[in-house]
């Protein structure tokens, strides 16, 4: 498990990171979401002991992880931006990469360098940025370390690439326990994927949940009321993050369980009730709009 | 077979990415190195034909076995700035190359996430660069070798002078290597470590040169002699110390090593300290950004007013002022300093103006520093030792000395020396009172003007220059470079007690030094003496060199200045020595001048028969010519000119005529020839050589400049032919004999 307390990092004037206490389990793909600046690059590099916390702790499995060699050795960190070496190709990463991970699968490597069709002998500065970034996720799936840490993984990838990725984390995951902690802000990405998430806003963490908890917690209704005193009774009774109306639509996003919020508009009178799925991204939009971050502000001004 | 996570493995990887320095140090060690001794020797062998031809065989090989194996020593054996250049260059391309990845963001995320430990990432960049520059450098030194074995000259000294130098300049580069890494931990940016490794290299001798200048600016009394502008924290002034022919090279190794040791600690502390955010930036750490701006802009502003002050000629102490153009120097060099420092911090020319409390502290800084020199607050031109705290002085008295172009003085091994530096190394005054009572007269002397231009400008007053050395108990030395009248009878008699002690004459006078006994002494050394008094000469052979060079010895310690002052010197034994080195050959010459109270030198000169009374043998002389220009003559009418000229009319009628030659304007010159014995007798008595008669230390009077006396020898004469048939006398000070005033008057 990564334990991360009470967290924060300072660069300069700018509180990046601010008193974050997350816990990631074990055999769990984790997304780590956010606003743009929220902190989620950092918190990352926190966690792959590239930056150290101004304060807190990061514990990897109990090692703290900052120049700790037995804690390095049990993740794998791919940059937004892979570094390879100048002028290298997919062997001499092979070469570099197995002397310091001991566990480094090499035959997995070559295999998965052949599946995904890229050329071992090929110098990497001429590949293209996707192919980089499957090389990259190539080199840590075969590190065979417990963690992979991604900082914008999938970003770059076609959809097919997409999902063959997902695939292999699924496998690796089935057989040897990998867990994934993947930091994006495209939710989409994340949401078929992810089994955990946590919502990073201005530095803090707003929430770090199962996403089925997330989804099953938070409800779409849309409905109209057959009168006034009606509407009042069910809004007065509900926790409602978000209401908009269109004429007598009303489209509300509640916080509750389905069966919950269902109960409640049962005691009042309506003309048309359906409870939609909501997206992560609706989810996302939700949670920060709560705490101040509203889309419209930032589109409308 | 992989390697896996070992220590070779990661050595083995660090280098894969460092092919191009490789190249370079292998390029410069193993290809250029034995290239250019093969191609030296090959020249020089070529060389052989033409010597046998010239020399004979025997002498002719040897004199190629010499040059050959003097080039060999330099380029393997000695101080070779190319060497070390290369080896610097080295340094620094290993020292930067090796860690840039810490300039990079990408790079940064790549290395510290992977499971290997700073300390060694570290030590396998750092022994790869000593890797890169030792096995290519010890692959060309044995090369080297090699092609100086085939050729047939290895000796037991090239072999191990080649691997002293070797080591040395190991230590060498382990110094600049270290200081580099320094600049890089200290910053973010390649072109900043660039800029670092000047700061770094060049510092104190910035530091150093603002100190210097201000002091020469301000200091009445400033002496240089105790100061120097090398700057001691320098690898490059730690290697120089060494000296082939002085040895040194253990305790110059080991100055290099402890820097090296010094900085690559703080390099190591700084890389473990260094925050990975650091990368990119143009400072890695933020808390000495404040410092390192006010510490690198107060010098280079100070610096920057002194250059101005020297380009509008403002120099207080010499009565010139023009501090308006220095202030607005300094204020300007202050501000745009601090203004180009938070720009490269910031990589923002927006941000020139941010952070102004820099500037008023760095201004407050300058202005202070400024008025510590310009005030003298510390005391510098008023100071007097405390004698308890002062082990010996020592004074350099511009004492005369008749050899030629004044290289009077130099060590055992016949390298010339200043006449300070012999002093330093010789002259133990422990009479510090008198020391002391001197440099106070001349603090009060000098106080009595309101600047220097007035002190010179007082004709009255007979001003030299003079160093004094005080070696304190604390091992420090402090100088003055003080006025000293030696025609104010105060003065005077404190000079005297100082010149009469028996350490001030074994630490001024050649004569008195082993050096000079020594290189007499020496069979080995060839000699040249000779007595004359620059007109006439006369041979000795070496014995009798050795008794006079005794006799001289000790009639000297009776000397006195006021003695030197009330006789003329009589004439002086040269020696001249030529001694053959291995590779070259050492020459050195000194001058012992003889005064009328060297008692036994002088019985010893008549004895020999080598002494004469006077100056010039009147039998010698066909005529002696007198001229006199009348200086007072010209003066005066020069003077009532420059009032004329001044009047408006004066003005006016200058600018309507073209003036006259200044020669037919104002000559009053009158010749004169004496050709009777008996007018030429009486002329002998009162002729001086010219050499003898500028005014000195000792001689206080000079010559009568208004006299020039050429005296024509009888062609026949022996002292004729040695000097072309002539010879330039002149007359003393108030010694010019009655009917040659007469003669010579100027009647319109």
């Amino acid at each position: 498990m990564i334990e991360i307390r009470n967290v924060s990092k300072t660069f300069e004037d700018n509180k990046a990171v601010d008193n974050v206490s997350v816990s990631i389990k074990e055999n769990t793909v984790f997304g780590l979401i956010g606003t743009n600046g929220a902190g989620k690059s950092t918190v990352l590099r926190m966690v792959a002991g590239i930056l150290e916390p101004d304060e807190g702790e990061i514990a990897i499995d109990g090692l703290p992880v900052f120049d700790n060699v037995e804690a390095k050795r049990k993740f794998y960190f791919i940059a937004d931006e892979p570094y390879f070496f100048a002028n290298s190709n997919p062997v001499d990463m092979q070469k570099y990469l197995s002397s310091v991970y001991p566990e480094f699968a090499v035959e997995d490597y070559y295999n998965y360098l052949v599946n995904f069709g890229l050329d071992k002998r090929r110098k990497i500065n001429t590949y293209s940025k996707g192919m980089k970034k499957q090389l990259a996720l190539i080199c840590g799936i075969c590190s065979n370390t417990k963690y992979l840490l991604g900082d914008e993984t999938f970003d770059g990838l076609d959809p097919v690439m997409r999902q063959g990725i997902k695939s292999i984390f699924a496998s690796e995951m089935e057989k040897r326990g990998l867990t994934p902690i993947i930091a994006s802000h495209n939710l989409r990405e994340l949401e078929d994927i992810c089994d955990h998430v946590g919502l990073l806003h201005k530095g803090g963490v707003l929430l770090s949940k199962d996403l089925e908890d997330m989804k099953c917690n938070i409800q779409k209704v849309q409905c109209v009321f057959s009168s006034n005193e009606d509407e009042e009774k069910a809004i007065s009774s509900l926790d409602i993050m978000k209401n908009e109306k269109r004429g007598s639509l009303n489209t509300l996003t509640v916080r509750g369980s389905k069966a919950e919020i269902l109960a409640i508009f049962a005691t009042v009178n309506t003309v048309f009730l359906e409870a939609l799925p909501l997206s992560l991204e609706e989810i996302f939009i939700s949670e920060t709009e709560v705490v101040g971050y509203d889309i419209k502000k930032l589109i409308l001004g | 077979m992989t390697l896996k996570n070992s220590f070779l493995a990661s050595l083995r990887e660090n280098n894969k990415r460092r092919i191009w320095v490789w190249i370079v140090s292998f390029f410069s060690f193993v290809i250029v190195l034995p290239s250019i001794l093969a191609i030296v020797i090959s020249q020089n062998k070529s060389n052989l034909e033409g010597y046998i031809e010239v020399y004979g065989e025997a002498v002719g090989t040897r004199m190629l076995y010499n040059e050959v194996t003097y080039s060999i020593t330099s380029m393997l054996c000695g101080q070779s700035g190319a060497a070390w250049l290369v080896i610097a260059m080295i340094a620094v391309f290993c020292g930067i190359q090796g860690f840039s990845y810490l300039y990079h963001k990408k790079k940064i995320d790549f290395y510290n996430a992977m499971p290997v430990r700073r300390k060694k990432r570290f030590l396998v960049i750092w022994l790869n660069g000593v890797i890169i520059c030792v096995v290519p450098y010890f692959i060309g030194v044995l090369t080297s070798l090699l092609v100086v074995a085939c050729n047939g000259f290895m000796t037991a000294d090239i072999f191990v002078g080649a691997w002293q130098i070797f080591a040395l300049n190991l230590c060498f580069f382990l110094g600049v290597y270290h200081l580099t890494m320094l600049a890089v931990m200290l910053t973010g940016h390649v072109i900043i470590t660039y800029c670092a490794i000047g700061v770094l290299f060049l510092y104190e001798c910035i530091v150093r040169l603002m100190v210097m200048g201000y002091m020469d600016m301000f200091f009445k009394l400033y002496s240089g002699y105790s100061i120097s502008t090398e700057p001691v924290l320098s690898p490059f002034t730690m290697l120089f110390s060494y000296d082939a022919i002085n040895g040194g090279m253990l305790k110059s190794a080991c100055s290099l090593l402890i820097f090296a040791g010094c900085t690559g600690t703080v390099a190591y502390i700084a890389y473990l300290k260094r925050p990975a955010e650091a990368a990119g930036k143009a400072i890695a750490f933020s808390w000495p950004k404040p410092w390192l701006k006010i510490l690198l802009t107060v010098p280079i502003a100070l610096l920057v007013g002194l250059a101005v002050a020297s380009m509008v000629n403002y120099n207080p102490i010499y009565g010139t002022t023009n501090f308006g153009v220095v202030l607005f120097a300094l204020i300007v060099a202050t501000i745009f300093m601090c203004c180009l420092m938070q720009v490269i911090y910031e990589f923002d020319i927006k941000g020139m103006l941010h952070k102004k409390s820099h500037i008023v502290i760095s201004a407050v800084a300058v202005a202070f520093i400024f008025c510590i020199f310009r005030f003298d607050i510390l005391g510098y031109d008023t100071y007097i030792p405390n004698p308890e705290k002062v082990e010996s002085a020592f004074v350099e008295f511009p004492i005369d000395d008749y050899t030629y172009y004044g290289n009077s003085y130099w060590d055992e091994d016949m390298q010339y020396m200043s006449r300070r530096q012999f002093a330093d190394e010789h002259m133990y005054l422990t009479d510090i009172g008198s020391v002391n009572k001197l440099l106070q007269l001349s603090i009060d002397a000098v106080d009595g003007y309101e600047n220097l231009d007035k002190l010179y400008d007082d004709t009255e007053r007979n001003w030299h220059t003079v160093n004094v050395t005080f070696r304190m108990a604390n091992k420090r030395e402090i100088s003055r470079s003080i006025w000293v009248d030696v025609n104010d009878p105060e003065m005077a008699e404190v000079i005297d007690r100082i010149e009469s002690s028996e350490e001030f004459i074994s630490g001024a006078y050649m004569g008195t030094s082993d050096e000079l006994t020594l290189a007499l002494n020496d069979e080995n050394r060839k000699v040249i003496a000779h007595f004359g008094n620059g007109i006439y000469r006369v041979d000795m052979k070496r014995e009798e060199a050795k008794e006079l060079l005794k006799l001289y010895q000790e009639d000297i310690r009776s000397s006195s200045f006021f003695k030197f002052r009330e006789n003329a010197c009589v004439g002086s034994m040269v020696l001249s020595f030529e001694k053959k080195n291995e590779h070259y050959t050492s020459y050195a010459e000194t001058s012992l001048q003889i005064y009328p109270f060297y008692e036994k030198s002088i019985a010893y000169l008549k004895e020999k028969g080598y002494y004469m009374d006077g100056y010039l043998n009147p039998e010698d002389i066909e005529r002696i010519q007198v001229t006199n220009y009348h200086n007072e003559l010209v003066e005066a009418a020069n003077e009532q000119e420059e009032v004329s000229e001044f009047t408006q009319a004066g003005f006016e009628a200058a600018t309507m005529v073209v003036p006259k030659e200044y020669d037919e304007l104002n000559d009053f010159t009158t010749r004169i020839t004496y050709e009777s014995e008996e007018d030429i007798e009486k002329l002998c008595d009162s002729l001086y050589p010219r050499d003898y008669l500028y005014q000195s230390w000792h001689n206080a009077n000079g010559a009568d400049d208004d006299y020039m006396v050429i005296v024509y020898f009888k062609p026949e004469s022996e002292v004729g032919i040695d000097n072309d048939g002539m010879a330039y006398y002149g007359f003393a000070l108030a010694g010019v004999p009655g009917f040659v005033e007469e003669d010579t008057a100027y009647v319109k």
